[in-house]
C-alpha cells in the first residue's frame, strides 16, 4: 500500500474516532507535515457535506419529509438560493428590534432512531401514517405504539432519547420546548441537560413531570402514574391536589387519582428472581373471566386488529401481564431463569410468547420473543402448562443484548396470530432456576 | 469600506460548504455542520463588529464555526479526540487559499461525480455522511468487513477529487 494510500485509510479511521492514542499522534504529525494528507482530510469533509445535502434534497424532492409539520415558527432557513437572503433578513430585522421570536420557536423536530413491531403516527389535520421509518420526522402529532410487541424510539438533535412501548401513544407538540403529552402506556426516556428556562414535561393523566436532564421510566394510565428515576431527578405534580414531590436518582413514586394516598418517592425494593403473576391485578390486555365450574380465573385474549404490518393486515388474540406494577421489587432474570405459562386453550396450535425488558439501571432494553406449539387432545379443559428456558426466546430488535440474562422484567404476553383459539392466561411465573 | 449585509451573505454562500466541511471536521456530523453554517451566518449579520474585506469576513467565520463545533460538542456530550488547534488552523489557511470562486464550481462538480457513483458506493456514502453511522456500523449494515469499508472510502473519497478536478478543468474557458 502506497504512503498515500495508508494515510488516507488512517484519517478515515481518525474521522471515525477509532484509533489509539498512538494513531492519534501518528495522524496528527502526518497532517502536520504532509499537504497532501491535509488536501485528502478537507476533500472528504467537503464531500461528506455535500453527500448530506444531496439526500436531502433527494428526500424532499420524494416527499419523504410529510411527517413534518411546516409552521412559520417550524420553516428552517435552508441556503438552496437566493431566498434565503429574505429569510436571514426578515431574522436580522427581527433580532434588531430585540425580538427574539425567531430563535425561541424554532421547533427541535424528533426522528424515529428505532423501532419494531406495528406503530402509528397522527399528523397534522388528523392524517394517519402507519409506514413509518426510521428517520421519520415526528413532530405535531401523535405516535402510537399499537401492540404488545410494539416500540418506538424517536430522538431529538440534543441527544435526547423517548421510547415508548407496549400499548402507548404520545403526543410530540411542534414547538422548541419538549413537552410530551403520555396518554397512556410506558415510556422509557434518556434526557440531555434541558435550558433552566425549558425543562422537558412529561404530562400523564393524573401527573405533570418535569426533567432538567435524567433516565427515568414512566408508566401511566387513567387513574395512576408511576415513575422510576435511574439518575438525575424528576419534579412530580399529581394533578388531583397539585402536591409535588421531587424524585431522585434511584427512587420512585407513584402519583393516583386516589389524594388520600401518600405523594412520596421510594428506594424500589432489591431485585428478586422469583415472580408470579397475580391476576387479575396486572392484566394489561384481555379480559378478566371469573369461573365458577372449579376452573382458575383466567386472562381472556382479546383481538388486537393491526391494518398495516410487514407482513399486511394482522389479527392478534392478546393476553398480556405487568410484572412491575405499583412498589414491586424489579424481578431480575438470571441465566438459568425459567419461565412457567399456565393457560388453556383447547383446540391446540401455536402461541407466542414474549416480554419487555429492562436495564437493571433504567431503560428499554428490548422485547424478547418465542413460539410454541400447543398440542390439541391434552386435558378436556384444553388446560396446558409450558415451561420455557430464558436462553429460548430471541431479541426482536439487533440492539438489543443477545439474551436477557441481567435484565429485568417489565412486561409479558401470550398470544395466538390470526385465529381465535380461545386462548386464556391463567398465570406466569419466572423461576431462577 | 465595510462590508455591506448583501456582500456578506454574498460571500458567505459562495464558501458555504468549505465553511460547513471545516465544522464537520470537528463535529462530525453533517446535519450539525450545516446548522452551524447557518448560525454563523446569523452571527455575521447581528455582529456589532463591521467586516473590512471578504478575507476578514472569512478568517472570522472559520473560527466561529470551530468554536460552534466545540460547544456542540460539549452540549451533545460526544467525545471525540480533536485536532490541535495548529493543525486546524492549517486546514482553515488552507481553505481560505483556494480561489474564493472555486466553491460553487466544486460543488457542481462533485454533486455530478456522485451522480455517476455505482449505487453500492451511494449506499456507502449515504449510510456513512447522511445518517452519521460509524464505520463498524456501516460495515455490518453492509455485510462487509470494517478494514472493508475503509479501503472502499479511501477509493471513493479520491475517486471523486479526480472525477471533481477533471469536470472543473473541462468547464474552464480554453486559453487563447
Amino acid at each position: 500500500m502506497s504512503d498515500a494510500n495508508s494515510n488516507h485509510e488512517l484519517l478515515l479511521r481518525h474521522l471515525d474516532g477509532r484509533l489509539t492514542a498512538d494513531e492519534e499522534a501518528r495522524v496528527a504529525e502526518v497532517l502536520r507535515t504532509d499537504a497532501e494528507a491535509r488536501a485528502f482530510l478537507r476533500e472528504v469533509a467537503e464531500q461528506a457535506v455535500a453527500v448530506a445535502e444531496l439526500e436531502r434534497t433527494e428526500k424532499a424532492r420524494r416527499g419523504e419529509t410529510e411527517l413534518r409539520v411546516v409552521s412559520p415558527g417550524e420553516s428552517r432557513i435552508r441556503f438552496n438560493d437566493w431566498r434565503w437572503i429574505t429569510a436571514i433578513a426578515a431574522a436580522v430585522m427581527l433580532l434588531a428590534g430585540g425580538s427574539f421570536w425567531w430563535m425561541r420557536s424554532t421547533p427541535e423536530p424528533a426522528q424515529i432512531a428505532e423501532m419494531s413491531g406495528p406503530l402509528q403516527w397522527t399528523g397534522a389535520g388528523g392524517h394517519v401514517v402507519r409506514d413509518l421509518k426510521v428517520g421519520s420526522v415526528v413532530s405535531g402529532g401523535t405516535l402510537e405504539s399499537l401492540s404488545v410487541e410494539s416500540s418506538v424510539a424517536f430522538k431529538f438533535r440534543d441527544g435526547t432519547q423517548v421510547t415508548i412501548f407496549g400499548p402507548s401513544a404520545v403526543t410530540i407538540p411542534a414547538q422548541k420546548q419538549k413537552v410530551l403529552d403520555l396518554r397512556s402506556g410506558n415510556l422509557s426516556a434518556n434526557v440531555a441537560r434541558q435550558p433552566a428556562a425549558s425543562p422537558l414535561i412529561v404530562h400523564t393523566p393524573t401527573a405533570d413531570l418535569t426533567v432538567m436532564g435524567t433516565q427515568f421510566n414512566v408508566k401511566a394510565d387513567a387513574a395512576y402514574t408511576s415513575l422510576s428515576v435511574n439518575e438525575g431527578r424528576v419534579s412530580v405534580r399529581r394533578l388531583v391536589d397539585g402536591r409535588i414531590a421531587e424524585v431522585p436518582a434511584h427512587h420512585r413514586v407513584v402519583a393516583s387519582i386516589d389524594q388520600r394516598a401518600e405523594l412520596l418517592a421510594t428506594q424500589p425494593s432489591p431485585p428478586v428472581n422469583h415472580w408470579h403473576s397475580n391476576l387479575p391485578a396486572g392484566a394489561a390486555y384481555g379480559k378478566w373471566q371469573m369461573k365458577d365450574d372449579g376452573l382458575a380465573g383466567c386472562l381472556r385474549a382479546e383481538p388486537l386488529f393491526l391494518k398495516e404490518t410487514k407482513f399486511g393486515p394482522l389479527l392478534l388474540f392478546v393476553t398480556a401481564i405487568s410484572a412491575s406494577s405499583g412498589n414491586a421489587p424489579p424481578v431480575l432474570l438470571g441465566p438459568d431463569a425459567r419461565f412457567r405459562i399456565r393457560g388453556r386453550m383447547p383446540s391446540g396450535g401455536e402461541v407466542s410468547f414474549g416480554m419487555t425488558t429492562h436495564f437493571p439501571n433504567g431503560g428499554c432494553a428490548g422485547k424478547y420473543n418465542t413460539s410454541r406449539r400447543i398440542e390439541p387432545g391434552g386435558p378436556p379443559d384444553g388446560s396446558f402448562d409450558l415451561e420455557l428456558r430464558l436462553a429460548e426466546l430471541s431479541p426482536e430488535e439487533p440492539r438489543s443484548p443477545r439474551t436477557a440474562e441481567g435484565l429485568t422484567i417489565e412486561d409479558c404476553w401470550l398470544l395466538t396470530v390470526h385465529a381465535d383459539k380461545g386462548l386464556e392466561l391463567v398465570s406466569v411465573e419466572v423461576l431462577p432456576n | 469600506m465595510p462590508l455591506s449585509e448583501k456582500d456578506i451573505l454574498q460571500t458567505l454562500m459562495t464558501w458555504r460548504h468549505r465553511v460547513s466541511a471545516a465544522a464537520w471536521v470537528v463535529v462530525r456530523d453533517a446535519h450539525a455542520a450545516e446548522d452551524i453554517f447557518q448560525n454563523v451566518a446569523l452571527k455575521a449579520m447581528t455582529r456589532e463588529v463591521s467586516f473590512e474585506a471578504e478575507g476578514a469576513l472569512m478568517s472570522w467565520a472559520f473560527i466561529t464555526a470551530r468554536r460552534e463545533g466545540l460547544d456542540w460538542l460539549r452540549k451533545h456530550r460526544r467525545e471525540t479526540l480533536q485536532l490541535d488547534s495548529a493543525i486546524m488552523d492549517l486546514l482553515d489557511r488552507e481553505w481560505l487559499a483556494e480561489p474564493s470562486h472555486a466553491g460553487g464550481g466544486k460543488m457542481e462538480a462533485l454533486h455530478e461525480c456522485l451522480d455517476d457513483v455505482p449505487e453500492s458506493s451511494k449506499e456507502l456514502l449515504r449510510l456513512r455522511y447522511f445518517e452519521g453511522r460509524g464505520c463498524e456500523d456501516v460495515a455490518e449494515k453492509l455485510g462487509l468487513g470494517l478494514e472493508a469499508i475503509y479501503k472502499r472510502l479511501s477509493r471513493l473519497h479520491e475517486a471523486l477529487r479526480v472525477c471533481i478536478e477533471g469536470r472543473m478543468a473541462a468547464q474552464k474557458p480554453t486559453e487563447a
